[in-house]
């Protein structure tokens, strides 16, 4: 823990640092401040406008998250259908991978012109930024569970059910995780992309407006916000992993000594 | 006269009846070019403790996997109970060198896999499991992770998970193969112990001729590649043993014959 804090003081002084520098560079006038607004205006600037922010960001959450629930459902059943049935894995994964090479944003036009402006391209684009990395991570992990223990299991006369529930889904569950985290880093800004594109809330929304009107400190303050957000939900998973897989943060060094 | 001779139709017939559990008789089998197993035949008998020594790579864990039926014999049968297994799982379970513990779940959750898969509810499953904790040395650690645990304690573990899969039959693959000299030595009494409490059949595999002979009542010693049993050894040392019968006259005579025999 100490060994932990004393580490952590690196980056932060760092960070420090390049705010201070920012902060003095904006403070001597070198930009003008529609260019480079200062930290402390922006912090200002964020406070001053708190209500109005606060409001985009529930709409981005709402599409964040629902996105992104959508997306882990159907990733789970249908990773968990690609491994029992090689057919269909055999079908579908090389398209999943090939898919991963489309940046999904290049289509947020596109369902803008089918779906409107709304929050349902919003939460398409979620859904398709969170899906592939959620599924190819659990099938991954699916995939690589020991096969001694299947057969353990085999020989004690499990079904596919009993396999899947007692080692293959938690076997796969590191996997699953680290997809998550990954789908948790892009949702926010899929969602927030897809409200540039077009929309009539949101932080995307809000960005655009702040950049029409020369308030970078506005656009700075959002950019901010959803950095903030990001982490944040990127802690909960933390969080939610430590919480279902303590065994995975057992301390390796210490075991209990024979009676 | 006669009732001897009546007595001795009737002993045998018990013994094919009722006292033999596992009969392997006649097995082959060859995966594509490996050709592991030529001819094994072997009886296990109630409250048995028999071993299978042979060379490493012999195809012993092949004939494990075809006893628990996760292999079927290119010929051959497999009869547990008087019933024919082959290619049939579910009747015996087998306990390997590494313990096979899920890392996800705690040793009671462990142990109590076999008997949900069995039907039981998680409760009844736990309370069951949970009056075995003392003999098999594992109390105080239902709710340890396997990680928390040594290599020995992990391997009772395991051993517990197999007893209360099939409480009369367990094989047993080498299961103290990876634990060190000392560890090994107190596991193997430990076991002896233990079998002596729960009335089971051992069938156990391995390549250590000392332990073959301090825990069996009898030895099957495999060849080479394809396998076959080379010879078979009673040990008529008597129970209950301990480590003073590691340095006795008898069981010096027979490692003496199995050493003469694998080298």
């Amino acid at each position: 823990m100490k060994n932990g804090l004393k580490n952590k003081i690196y980056p932060i002084v760092f960070f420090a640092a390049v705010l201070g520098t920012w902060e003095i560079i904006s403070a001597a006038g070198i930009f003008a401040a529609y260019i480079l607004p200062a930290p402390v205006a922006i912090l200002i600037s964020l406070f001053s406008d708190f209500k109005n922010i606060g409001r985009h960001s529930l709409i981005t959450l709402y599409e964040t998250f629902t996105g992104f629930f959508i997306a882990v459902f159907l990733s789970v059943i249908v990773a968990l259908i690609m491994d029992a049935v090689v057919t269909v894995k055999k079908t579908l994964y090389p398209v999943i991978i090939i898919s991963q090479t489309i940046p999904i944003i290049v289509l947020a036009p596109l369902f803008i012109i089918w779906f409107g402006y709304g929050y349902l391209p919003k939460i398409i684009i979620v859904i398709l930024i969170c899906f592939f990395p959620v599924t190819v991570s659990f099938l991954q992990g699916l995939s690589t569970a020991d096969r001694e223990l299947v057969d353990l299991m085999r020989s004690m006369g499990a079904d596919k059910y009993s396999i899947y529930r007692f080692v293959k889904i938690p076997s796969a569950m590191p996997a699953f995780f680290s997809g998550l985290k990954i789908a948790a880093t892009y949702s926010i800004m899929g969602a927030t992309i897809g409200e540039w594109v077009g929309g009539k809330s949101g932080l995307g929304v809000y960005m655009i407006r702040a950049k029409h009107s020369f308030a970078t400190d506005k656009v700075f303050a959002a950019i901010l916000v959803i950095t903030v957000l990001s982490i944040i939900f990127l802690k909960i998973i933390e969080l939610a992993e430590r919480k279902y897989m303590p065994w995975l943060y057992m301390p390796e060094d210490f075991y209990i000594e024979e009676k | 006269m006669y009732s001897l001779i009546l007595k001795g139709i009737k002993n045998t017939a018990l013994k094919t009846k009722d006292n033999i559990l596992i009969e392997v008789k006649n097995i082959k089998k060859s995966f594509t070019n490996l050709h592991t197993i030529e001819d094994i035949s072997l009886t296990l008998e109630k409250n048995q403790f028999v071993s299978i020594l042979g060379p490493s790579g012999c195809g012993k864990s092949t004939l494990f996997d075809i006893i628990a039926g996760l292999e079927k014999p290119d010929r051959g049968f497999v009869f547990i109970g008087g019933h024919q297994f082959n290619g049939r799982t579910g009747r015996v379970s087998y306990m390997h060198q590494k313990d096979l513990l899920f890392p996800w779940s705690t040793i009671l959750d462990n142990v109590c896999v076999p008997l949900i898969l069995k039907g039981l509810r998680r409760k009844d499953a736990a309370i069951k499991a949970k009056k075995h904790f003392p003999a098999f040395g594992l109390e105080g650690f239902e709710k340890s992770y396997p990680s928390q645990l040594s290599g020995g304690m992990r391997q009772r573990a395991a051993l517990l998970r197999t007893y209360l899969f099939a409480e009369d039959i367990m094989l047993l693959d080498e299961p103290f193969g990876s634990l060190d000299a000392i560890t090994r030595k107190k596991m193997q009494m430990w076991l002896l112990k233990i079998w002596e409490k729960i009335n089971a059949s051992i069938l156990f595999i391995t390549h250590d001729i000392e332990e073959a002979i301090f825990l069996s009542d009898r030895i099957y010693v495999l060849s080479e590649r394809p396998a076959i049993v080379k010879k078979t050894f009673d040990i008529d040392i008597k129970r209950p043993r301990d480590s003073s019968m590691l340095t006795s006259s008898a069981f010096n005579n027979i490692k003496k014959q199995i050493f003469e025999l694998l080298y």
